[in-house]
């Protein structure tokens, strides 16, 4: 029975390549988005952990738009009055609560910004990875400045070194140079806040206040009391997350979407494929039956050629995703908004599992009506072909 | 409906169904939800450290080759002539310096020049230099694409008058800094100092690639 399923594929190898092809890029699409999802609840989460604050008290206006702005090391147009910080750490809740002034200054003509951020020490609690690679781990004084680890490097500094900001007229001495965090923090310059302050003429003002709580089971009621902060509003971070999977879901619903037309189109490839296959061997099948073979072996015998092309299918589709993951990923990062750093593939055993089960499914489904109608051979039929 | 003839028509359709399915998913783009959001923080991207990027390819190319119809970029293996850029440099050649990267501007099939870019510390900020040479290896043309200078030494570094002082030269020309020096002040010294190594450095470099013929990577056209 199995060397008759596999003849039948070889004797039409364009057919049954073309079929598997269709398999494989269905298969390919359905694991590369499934992938995707998941990589960006990973990457999206990881990012937020390495915070390591559960709120932020942000300028009034969009409190999505601000925070990602704040975690992405990007200035805002509003500011929040310093006096947030101290109502925030006079909250029980608050365990660390470090204020910060960001600042981008574009340089459109040489096709870079410059990143600025005025921290205090309390920042330090909240970035575990903060160590200096060379030089001091903090300001030396008012005039220093702290490099992240690109930011270094395209700068060509070391400690000691001066850093002038043209737009600003500041020269700053370098004290050191942080090691590579994985984060946006790598390309910032990190001052101290007074100096950001007086850099960027915000004296008294701040772009956020990252909050960390002493027992995260008292967000809310920390939430509800830091919302009267003057001028500022709260954002919690698990509800930024879960507001970015909901709108990168709507993204990823309309591919998946896409995906399962492919599936559909391999779906129909696979029926036309084994509809073909049985008019063709409808003396063969007949022949069977007349030497006993039930309408269970004979329907089995289609179920098995479906299985061999779907598995074929399914593995080159793997393997297509695999090669093809790294562009896809290229390009859907586009489409995603400050999408996290790090990999957006994720391609776990569930997910692969999961796929290679929807494809059975619908080749299953496609082989219903074909393997019936080879089962409804007549034996018969062998003596009127012959 | 004969048994052989009749499914093909529906495998071509089903065919047909995935080809275009497949260029659908290649070409098709979903509204983005966040242009809003991405127009208000639309920033210039921040730059890989490494490699120097060469900034601004058609201005350059204006400025220092006008006839030029097009440019090929060219990667030269300098790590087996350690010994003579040892010789050369006064010091042992750093990591980057075992690869040149180049471009080589061309007027049809004719060879212009070369075009080099470079980043050297200066004394408050990385400093990128545009180095053009003629076919001999002489110096075209330099141009500071971006420097992070307070403004007196700016103002030099910018200046055709003293950027002017290297066109004609050589690598054996440039031998020392103290001839770029006159008329600049002092607190220019030390990024005026560290543009001429590397024009220099760059010129040396590249004299080695093409006397010795060194290995080339396969070269990309622009």
């Amino acid at each position: 029975m199995i060397q008759l399923t596999l003849r039948n594929l070889w004797g039409r190898p364009l057919r049954s390549l073309l079929t598997t092809g269709g398999i494989a890029v269905a298969m390919a699409v359905l694991l590369s988005l499934s992938a995707f999802g998941e990589g960006y609840r990973r990457a999206l989460g990881a990012e937020l952990g390495r915070m390591g604050m559960q709120m932020m008290l942000v300028p009034l206006g969009c409190p999505y738009d601000a925070a990602v702005r704040v975690i992405k090391g990007k200035t805002l147009e509003n500011s929040l009055p310093e006096s947030a910080t101290d109502y925030a750490r006079r909250d029980a809740a608050v365990a660390v609560a470090a204020p910060m002034l960001l600042a981008s200054v574009p340089r459109p003509e040489e096709g870079r910004t410059d990143l600025w951020a005025g921290i205090d020490r309390t920042a330090l609690e909240l970035k575990p990875w903060w160590r200096a690679k060379a030089g001091a781990a903090w300001f030396s004084g008012p005039d220093s400045v702290i490099l992240g680890a690109e930011a270094a490097e395209a700068e060509l500094r070391w400690p000691g070194d001066l850093l002038y900001s043209p737009e600003t007229g500041r020269t700053l001495r370098v004290a050191g140079v942080l090691e590579r965090s994985g984060t946006s923090d790598d390309s910032l310059f990190f001052v101290p806040l007074p100096t950001a302050q007086a850099m960027f003429h915000q004296p008294g003002r701040l772009t956020a206040v990252a909050i960390r709580l002493r027992d995260p089971s008292m967000l809310h009621d920390a939430t509800e009391r830091l919302q009267n902060a003057p001028g500022a509003q709260v954002v919690v971070l698990t509800e930024m997350m879960g507001t970015f999977l909901n709108l990168v879901g709507a993204v990823r619903t309309l591919l998946l979407a896409i995906a399962l037309v492919a599936l559909s189109v391999s779906g129909m490839t696979v029926f036309n494929t084994l509809l073909g296959s049985v008019l063709e061997q409808r003396r063969e099948l007949a022949v069977m039956r007349a030497i006993g073979a039930s309408r269970g072996q004979v329907f089995f015998t289609v179920g098995a050629q479906t299985a061999a092309l779907i598995l074929v299918g399914c593995g080159g589709g793997l393997l297509l995703a695999l090669v093809l993951g790294p562009v896809i990923e290229g390009t859907v990062r586009h489409w995603v908004p400050l999408a996290p750093s790090g990999n957006l593939l994720a391609f776990t055993p569930g997910i692969v599992l999961g796929s290679f089960g929807l494809e059975l499914v619908v080749g299953g489904l496609a082989c219903l009506y074909p393997a019936w109608h080879a089962s409804q051979v007549s034996p018969a039929l062998a003596m009127r072909l012959e | 409906m004969s048994a052989t003839s009749a499914p093909r028509p529906a495998l071509w359709i089903a065919l047909g169904l995935l080809v275009l399915s497949t260029i659908v998913l290649a070409t098709l783009r979903p509204a983005d939800p966040y242009q809003g959001l991405r127009h208000q923080q639309s920033t210039p991207p921040i730059e890989a450290a490494p490699m120097c990027p060469w900034r601004e390819p058609q201005t350059d190319l204006r400025l220092f080759f006008p006839g030029a119809t097009g440019s090929t970029a060219e990667t030269r293996v300098l790590s087996g002539k350690r010994l003579e850029l040892t010789r050369r440099l006064g010091r042992p050649p750093s990591a980057e310096e075992n690869a040149l990267h180049l471009f080589r501007i061309r007027a049809a099939n004719a060879l212009l020049g070369s075009l080099m870019v470079r980043r050297v510390k200066g004394e408050h900020g990385a400093i990128e230099l545009v180095i053009a040479t003629d076919p001999q290896g002489a110096i075209q043309g330099v141009r500071v694409q971006r420097q992070r200078e307070p403004q007196a030494t700016a103002e030099i570094l910018h200046s055709g008058a003293w950027l002017g002082r290297f066109r004609g030269l050589s690598a054996d020309q440039i031998r020392e800094s103290e001839p770029f020096f006159h008329g600049v002040p002092r607190e220019a010294h030390v990024s005026a100092a560290a543009v001429v190594d590397g024009v220099h450095t760059q010129l040396i470099l590249l004299s080695v690639a093409e006397q010795s013929g060194a290995p080339a990577a396969p070269p990309h056209h622009h």
